[in-house]
């Protein structure tokens, strides 16, 4: 029998001056899903419905909101987006440009499942969403007013703008948001650190079979173009999974598509023989050299592992051997 | 080393008893397209402006690849002559091909199943690492260089559908009325593959008027797909892939061309342009596997893309690539791919199955 193992993260980047209870919160809620996903393998549940039920916790929780609070498009609409592997067979299931389904990871399991394909977007992805009957809600319902006030803010910039989860109280917010300062210089997607804030969920899992599984949910950057699509639901960039391990990536999505992060991780254990740390370290310091990101991954012996080259990473990880840890920071 | 490109117009299962009238056109396109990339290399044209104007060139041939009746042997066909008439030496002149209306026709793309087209494609430059993606095209005349727009000129790499469409006007690349992509033949494809249910895939077989629709022989085949990769005489990679997707598709449905790593990758090593299923390329990411192994196991290209290809299930994967060196691979594990390639020390292939015979059109080397 193999070792079961998860991590998870809530997005890379974040402003080092985040509000101590900002942290507390990100904390417990990591927390929280981790622990959904450790009672979830401790019961013999396969990887890929472990993943897919924590991102789905993820997705769900109003702190990182990939679902109700996602980022706004120019136009002021949500675009959302995910995907799912497979370790056994590297089968995957993708979507992009949700628009009503309340848990995009959910879809792109059933893009596996169900379709011929592995990845469906828009209007396409829609109607496959009501063929399988999952659920959906209107599309103002992802939208919230802070959103409303934080995409104003982006286009007054003229800057793209990650969604954040800075709490917008009235003009307070304006007047800190137009004084943030950008205490160590970090830009990320074109934006100081302190103003930015990571949108994107994840998760990867080994179980006691020692079979591997990866998600990724995000609801993009805020300010971006109608139709763009970033990193996470893309496989091998994103998202990846094989027989060796599983890996799911946050950041800068152009960079982390550039690079095809998460493939590389595995690429480097599979072709190079290096353990996952050691891959996941080579692959952070190789090919992120421009772009600010980070990642977490299992492997099939049921190790766990992370990096980023940026200011913190939301993260926990969890080991049948009874370690766990939830952290931001180095 | 020296200049190097390759090109493709899909993979897939093409039975070798195509007739000659249905086989000649389509290396006559192959070998039409090989000389304009030839030439832009020769005029000094970078990689990356190869590898985009072999793919715009290419793609609106396909068409032509998958029905015989659009290359009209006598009458009509003054157009398609001239089209895959054979240039000579520097008569080509890139820019005035660029703007010959001629090239830029892209009919024939297949249908979803709801009738309508969406079209995708990516490009990407080894030496930056750059790329540009689109997908759900349904107005664009040239997919390939809207990708490369979006590669240049917007902070992001891949834009889809209606916000890749608004990207287009704020641009003003040539559009079209949707219903200038959909053809009798088309609708009669989409036709066929919905009375089989299935998802048919673009296939080459000649249907005569009135004659029995063939079942389609291979789910797997993708000749739907263009691509084409270079390496210019300075060293730089680039890569392009185009496609109009499978019939009766999923609306929506993405495959592996505008996925980087999946059907297109090109880093520092080598540029590779992939076509067959896409939801196993995908899986695969064959294209960044290529690159992969050459990185971490010291490959030479040809053995990586053997080695990529051979992983794949039987009857899925093609693929073109090239190395800095120079080095061309053309690798498919289908019974067939449409390619063609050619080296500045006057290497020059022609090819549809897999071994050169003498019914596989022409193979020609010339004192490497």
């Amino acid at each position: 029998m193999a070792r079961w193992a998860i991590a998870i993260h809530g997005g890379a980047g974040v402003d080092p001056n985040l509000p101590e209870h900002r942290q507390e919160e990100a904390k417990r809620v990591l927390a929280r899903c981790l622990q959904v996903g450790v009672d979830l393998l401790r019961a013999g549940t396969p990887a890929l419905d472990v993943v897919e039920a924590v991102v789905r916790e993820l997705e769900t929780d109003p702190f990182f909101n990939s679902g109700r609070g996602s980022a706004l498009t120019r136009r002021g609409t949500v675009e959302m987006e995910a995907s799912i592997m497979d370790g056994r067979g590297r089968r995957c299931g993708a979507v992009s440009g949700v628009s009503t389904v309340k848990n995009p990871v959910s879809l792109a399991r059933r893009v596996m499942d169900k379709s011929p394909h592995s990845y469906l977007a828009f209007d396409g992805a829609e109607e496959f969403a009501r063929e399988q009957g999952l659920e959906t809600v209107d599309n103002s319902y992802f939208i919230t007013e802070d959103n409303v006030g934080m995409l104003k803010l982006a286009k007054e910039a003229g800057s793209i703008l990650f969604d954040y989860r800075i709490p917008l109280t009235g003009t307070d917010t304006c007047s800190a948001l137009a004084g943030a300062d950008n205490h160590n210089g970090m830009v990320m997607n074109g934006l100081p650190i302190s103003i930015y804030a990571p949108e994107t969920v994840g998760c990867a899992v080994v179980d006691a079979t020692g079979a591997c599984a990866a998600a990724t949910s995000t609801g993009g950057l805020m300010n971006k173009m109608a139709g763009r699509i970033g990193d996470s639901p893309l496989i091998g960039s994103g998202t990846y999974a094989c027989g060796a391990c599983a890996v799911s990536c946050t950041g800068e999505g152009e960079a982390i598509i550039r690079s095809t992060l998460a493939r590389d991780v595995a690429a480097v254990m599979e072709y190079k023989g290096l353990p996952l740390q050691q891959a996941v370290d080579f692959c952070v310091r190789e090919r992120l050299d421009e772009g600010f990101a980070g990642l977490i991954a299992v492997s099939s012996d049921g190790e766990v592992a992370y990096g980023f080259n940026c200011t913190g990473m939301f993260r926990g990880c969890a080991t049948e051997d009874g370690f766990m840890e939830v952290g931001i920071w180095e | 080393m020296g200049w190097a490109l390759a090109l493709h117009g899909g993979a897939g299962d093409v039975p070798r008893t195509l007739p000659a009238e249905s086989r000649e056109p389509r290396l006559a396109a192959l070998r039409r397209c090989l000389d304009i990339g030839t030439a832009a290399l020769r005029a000094g044209r970078s990689a990356l402006d190869v590898a985009e104007l072999v793919v715009r060139v290419l793609r609106p041939l396909l068409p032509s690849f998958l029905s015989p009746a659009t290359f009209p042997s006598a009458a009509g066909g003054a157009a398609r002559a001239r089209l895959i008439r054979p240039i000579r030496g520097r008569e080509l002149q890139v820019r005035e091909l660029e703007d010959c209306p001629h090239f830029n026709a892209g009919r024939g793309s297949v249908l979803t199943a709801a009738g309508t087209v969406e079209m995708e494609a990516c490009v990407m430059e080894g030496a930056t690492l750059r790329c540009g993606a689109v997908s759900g095209l349904s107005t664009v005349a040239n997919a390939v260089s809207l990708a490369r727009l979006v590669m240049e000129k917007t902070p992001h790499i891949y834009l889809a559908f209606d916000g890749a469409e608004a990207f287009a006007r704020e641009q003003g690349v040539e559009t079209k009325d949707p219903s200038h992509f959909i053809t009798d033949h088309n609708v009669e494809r989409l036709r066929q593959a919905k009375e089989a249910n299935r998802v048919q895939i673009d296939y080459t077989q000649p249907m005569k008027e009135g004659q029995q629709a063939p079942p389609p022989a291979d789910d797997n085949s993708q000749t739907g797909t263009v691509g084409c990769v270079a390496v210019d005489a300075a060293g730089n990679l680039a890569t392009a892939t185009s496609t109009g997707g499978l019939v009766n598709k999923m609306a929506g449905r993405i495959g592996d061309t505008p996925v980087v790593g999946a059907g297109t990758y090109a880093n520092a090593l080598c540029a590779v342009s992939a076509t067959g299923k896409g939801e196993e390329i995908i899986r695969h990411t064959v294209a960044r596997d290529v690159a992969a192994l050459m990185e971490h196991c010291s490959l030479p290209l040809s053995d990586a893309a053997a080695r990529v290809v051979a992983a794949a299930p039987r009857g899925t994967v093609g693929l073109v690539a090239v190395s800095r060196q120079g080095e061309l691979c053309m690798a498919h594990n289908t019974t067939a791919m449409f390619r063609a390639c050619a080296t500045e020390a006057g290497h020059v292939e022609v090819g549809i199955w897999a071994d050169v015979d003498a019914n596989d059109g022409e193979s020609v080397s010339v004192a490497l």
